[in-house]
């Protein structure tokens, strides 16, 4: 599957389409904070009118965004790390590094996060935003939901291990329109 | 072995109230004979009032200075003690606190998870410093307040007549400077703090609130102290009260003081319409209270001739 | 010992190779099952209130006003527009490098960005002109740190949001040091280039038309830093707006002016604005986290203690900062570093009587020095693995101006001067 010019790794299918839901709702949040920012600039000089509301909905579509694009960073492999110790490996020995300090680890987190993401749901019931009253409960929910989807995310890379792209982690969009890399397969090193 | 509960507030080092704590944690430790250590969190390092009551009723080991419009989703009445005008001095809101209404709401509170361990300090009386001569509601009008993004601090300047403008109090420096806002109400020792005499010059003591905070932890660790413990907490907890009380109240008077002598005008304000229009208007913006006339109750039991009950001497 | 597993899980899982962010949620973890009397679901709480402030919005904002610029097609614009300011010296295209992180640097708010950038556009133009790639590469990450130094700046946004320091106050404070490091890196670069013989002047002269049209279409980019910077200066906006507005605008100047954005480019490019801020974004999420439970643990408080009983003065702690922060600045990512360790040292520095925006500038440009300097250096890995440079060539070329970085420090350590004049002057 080929984006921008590089390619990710070789799934397709309904499946795919549907688990990139994350990728999709974070960026348009992202373009709904920029919108709700710029109303608020605009109220306050052309109608003296601050959104009162402003900063709770900010906060809302931040948190979301967070979640949710993490999530799909964790479907991208795209987080940022370090790999000096898996690029000496033998591929065999990196392909369990990555099972192990990467999908495995992210694997533990996002359980914690759905578990006690969701244990964190009533306790939220007592707490609702200062102006608009949206329940905590709607601030919280990102934790659970992005847990989850990490967690199937990271399920899947157990089985079919991501590819190890460094390059996109550290800098992803602004290596967008670089010459396609093409990668044989997940198991081999991109960079040998 | 020792029990170690950390306390949380959002004042700087050095302020009374975290002079108080301070004074607070040696008291616990010398009548608990070191069983029980209190650990001072000063300048929101845990996090902000609503994280720590959350907190605590995630049953941690800690207690947080909190206001009581804090816990208006789970008591809403209790959110009128932070009403605008309904004292007229911090001995007159201290009988709210003596009062069945108030015995009925922490234990209305108390259902919900959270126990109050100290009903209030005096955190201060919240005066107004803008560009503008303040004397009547009439002045307020289309002047832009910066206040804390909470529906009483909204409700409690719109019924003043002001332009209420949530902000973040760190923004006000700069806000107040260039004219973004033209004031900002706070008790005088956080006005004077935030050096906002610098750029807007005239105080007017609106005394529209006698601002009274709680420490509050949560039930369940409340539950796991020994009757001895809270025993404790409970009493050390009145005398810290007291002298926070002591603190506060000489600091707002040095620090009106720097600020005459900082060149800024002193204004005497007409409080009667203020009154009127609270009252009128404050009860209409909470449908979330039990009682519309709960405003008028806390009148009544503030204007209470009747001499407030002995403290505790101890 | 809580603290201590927690620390030890991190360094860890760093070095082999779990993301950043998964490594510090997991070592969070660790303490919390050690220490075992604590509800995890406080983790959790704490997750969501690492990002309760607006403030840290200008961080996806200025990344996103920085990536539709791009989309825009301002980085060829502004390329030749430091190409022809710098023609004339030797070693020109090493030159404009360096004057091309200057001129990005009024826009993007990230090295990590404008290292990939550079190192994209100009170091194959630089092997043309036989310049050793490690070199190149050198300069193209070398440079990229003066766009974190000149505001915008992500660093900054996180820094005064940790510490409660006013950002546009730590906007003003960058540029002076920004520019005094740009002249540096360029007198250095000149040494270089004259010894070893790169790429000499050209002098051949340039036709009037082209010289205006360039100009031109480069000072449209330019207008967007004296937008941000004013408009936080006259009060107009938040350093929060200022970051909407700037989206804004380069929406504005790709969509009507330059023309090359499309509704499709802007659905990609605000794709990858998002992927790129939450990056960071979940990063300052779970370090604050972390560091909420260094915090609970008394850890910063025993800092203070530590460090302002045997330490005699401001000099001496600043430099003691200074090397604790190189050092630590090798292993852990200069984000993380920022959330977990500047909470520590603030105080401290406040107790001597240190300038917190002084103080700021150093810690950042501390933290940025960590990015090219090896192992965990994240400006290192990105320039490296796009120009294909080897990490041992990398590490001996970029040796002088590593110097060069040290020195900036050193100056910005004993003039504070140099980083409070202009937010003095202007707030
Ligand atoms: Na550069
Ligand atoms: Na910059």
């Amino acid at each position: 599957m080929t984006t921008d010019g590089i390619v990710l790794s070789p799934r397709t299918g309904w499946l795919d389409a549907l688990l990139r839901v994350d990728e999709l709702l974070a960026s348009v949040a992202l373009f709904a904070l920029f919108l709700v920012a710029i109303c608020n600039v605009f109220m306050r000089y052309f109608m003296s009118m601050p959104l009162a509301w402003a900063e709770e909905v900010l906060q809302l579509l931040m948190l979301w965004t967070t979640m949710l694009g993490a999530s799909a960073l964790v479907r991208r492999n795209e987080h940022v790390m370090i790999s000096i110790v898996s690029d000496r490996l033998p591929p065999r020995l990196a392909k369990w590094n990555t099972r192990i300090f990467n999908v495995g680890v992210t694997l533990i987190c996002a359980a914690v996060m759905l578990v006690w993401g969701l244990k964190l749901l009533p306790f939220a019931a007592m707490r609702s935003t200062p102006m608009l009253n949206i329940p905590f409960y709607w601030v919280h929910l990102a934790i659970p939901v992005a847990g989850a989807l990490m967690l199937i995310h990271s399920l899947r890379n157990l089985i079919s291990p991501p590819v190890v792209d460094p390059l996109a982690a550290v800098a992803p969009g602004l290596i967008a329109d670089l010459p396609p890399r093409v990668h044989a397969g997940p198991d081999i090193d991109p960079r040998s | 072995a020792e029990t170690v509960i950390r306390v949380s507030y959002g004042n700087q080092p050095g302020e009374p109230i975290d002079l108080a704590v301070r004074q607070w944690a040696t008291w616990v430790e010398e009548e608990s004979g070191g069983d029980l250590v209190l650990r001072p969190f000063p300048a929101s390092q845990l996090g902000n009032e609503t994280e720590i009551t959350e907190q605590a009723r995630f049953g941690s080991a800690v207690i947080g200075i909190s206001a009581y419009s804090n816990f208006f989703d789970v008591a809403p009445d209790l959110s009128v003690i932070d009403a605008p005008y309904i004292a007229d001095s911090f001995e007159a809101k201290a009988r709210i606190f003596d009062s069945d209404w108030f015995q009925a709401q922490s234990a209305a509170l108390v259902e919900q998870g959270y126990r109050i361990v100290v009903p209030w300090v005096a955190y201060g009386e919240r005066q107004l410093l803008s560009n503008r001569e303040v004397r009547t509601p009439e002045d307020l009008r289309g002047v832009r307040i910066r206040v804390q993004n909470s529906p009483m601090y909204v409700a409690a300047l719109r019924s003043m007549n002001a332009v209420p403008t949530p902000m973040s109090l760190g923004d006000v420096y700069p806000a107040l400077a260039q004219g973004m806002i033209d004031g900002v109400e706070n008790p005088i020792p956080v006005l004077h703090g935030g050096r906002f005499e610098e750029v807007v010059k005239r105080l007017s003591l609106t005394r529209h609130m006698q601002t009274t905070a709680p420490f509050v932890t949560g039930e369940e660790f409340w539950q796991r102290l020994t009757p001895e413990q809270r025993r404790i907490l409970s009493e050390t907890g009145a005398r810290m009260a007291e002298y926070a009380n002591r603190l506060i109240e000489e600091r707002s008077e040095a620090d009106l003081e720097r600020m005459r002598d900082a060149g800024v005008e002193i204004i005497e304000v007409d409080l009667a319409p203020f009154r009127s229009r609270a009252r009128e208007m404050i009860p209409s913006a909470f449908p979330q209270w039990s009682d519309p006339g709960l405003f008028d109750l806390m009148l009544e039991i503030t204007s209470n001739d009747q001499p407030r009950p002995e403290e505790d001497p101890s | 010992m809580a603290v201590a597993s927690a620390l030890i899980g991190m360094l860890v899982l760093f070095f082999m190779g779990t993301p950043v962010a998964f490594a510090l949620l997991m070592s969070t973890l660790l303490y919390f099952v050690v220490e075992g009397s604590e509800p995890m679901v406080l983790l959790v709480q704490r997750m969501t209130g690492g990002l309760s402030a607006v403030s840290l919005l200008a961080v996806p904002f200025f990344i996103m006003a920085g990536v539709f610029m791009n989309r825009s097609g301002i980085a060829t614009r502004l390329l030749n527009l430091a190409g022809l300011l710098t023609r004339r010296m030797h070693g020109g295209l090493a030159q404009a490098n360096v004057m091309l992180s200057v001129l990005m640097g009024g826009l993007s708010g990230s090295n990590i960005a404008d290292s990939a950038m550079s190192a994209k556009l100009l170091v194959p133009r630089m092997t043309e002109q036989r310049y050793p790639v490690g070199f190149s590469s050198a300069v193209t990450a070398a440079s990229s740190l003066i766009t974190s130094t000149i505001p915008p700046a992500i660093a900054m946004i996180v820094y005064g949001y940790v510490n409660n320091v006013s950002i546009g106050r730590l906007f003003m404070a960058g540029v002076i040091p920004g520019v005094i490091m740009a002249m540096l890196l360029m007198v250095a670069v000149n040494l270089i280039a004259r010894r070893r013989g790169f790429q000499l002047p050209q002098r051949e002269p340039v036709p009037k038309g082209q010289w205006l049209s360039i100009t031109r279409a480069g000072l449209l980019a330019l207008v967007l830093p004296v937008l941000v910077i004013g408009g936080i200066r006259f009060g107009l906006f938040t350093p929060t707006e200022a970051g909407a507005m700037a989206v804004l605008y380069s929406l504005f100047v790709g969509v009507f002016v330059y023309r090359e954005l499309r509704p499709t480019t802007i659905a990609q490019a605000t794709r990858e604005s998002m992927l790129a801020s939450v990056n960071v974004l979940f990063i300052i999420c779970v370090a604050s986290a972390f560091a909420r439970f260094l915090t609970w643990e008394g850890i910063p408080q025993q800092m203070t203690e530590l460090l302002s009983e045997h330490v005699s003065g401001p000099i001496a702690f600043l430099l003691l900062a200074n090397l604790l922060l190189l050092a630590i600045g090798m292993f852990l990512e200069g984000n993380a570093i920022l959330i977990v360790l500047s909470p520590l040292l603030a105080p401290v520095a406040a107790e001597f009587g240190i300038d917190p925006v002084h103080f700021g500038i150093i810690f950042i440009i501390n933290a940025s020095i960590g990015t090219i300097t090896p192992p965990m250096g994240t400006v290192m890995f990105t320039t490296c693995s796009i120009t294909g440079a080897g990490i041992g060539t990398f590490i001996r070329e970029v040796l002088p101006f590593w110097g060069v970085m040290l020195v900036v420090l050193l100056l910005v350590t004993f003039f504070p001067a140099l980083a409070l004049t202009l937010p003095n002057l202007m707030f």
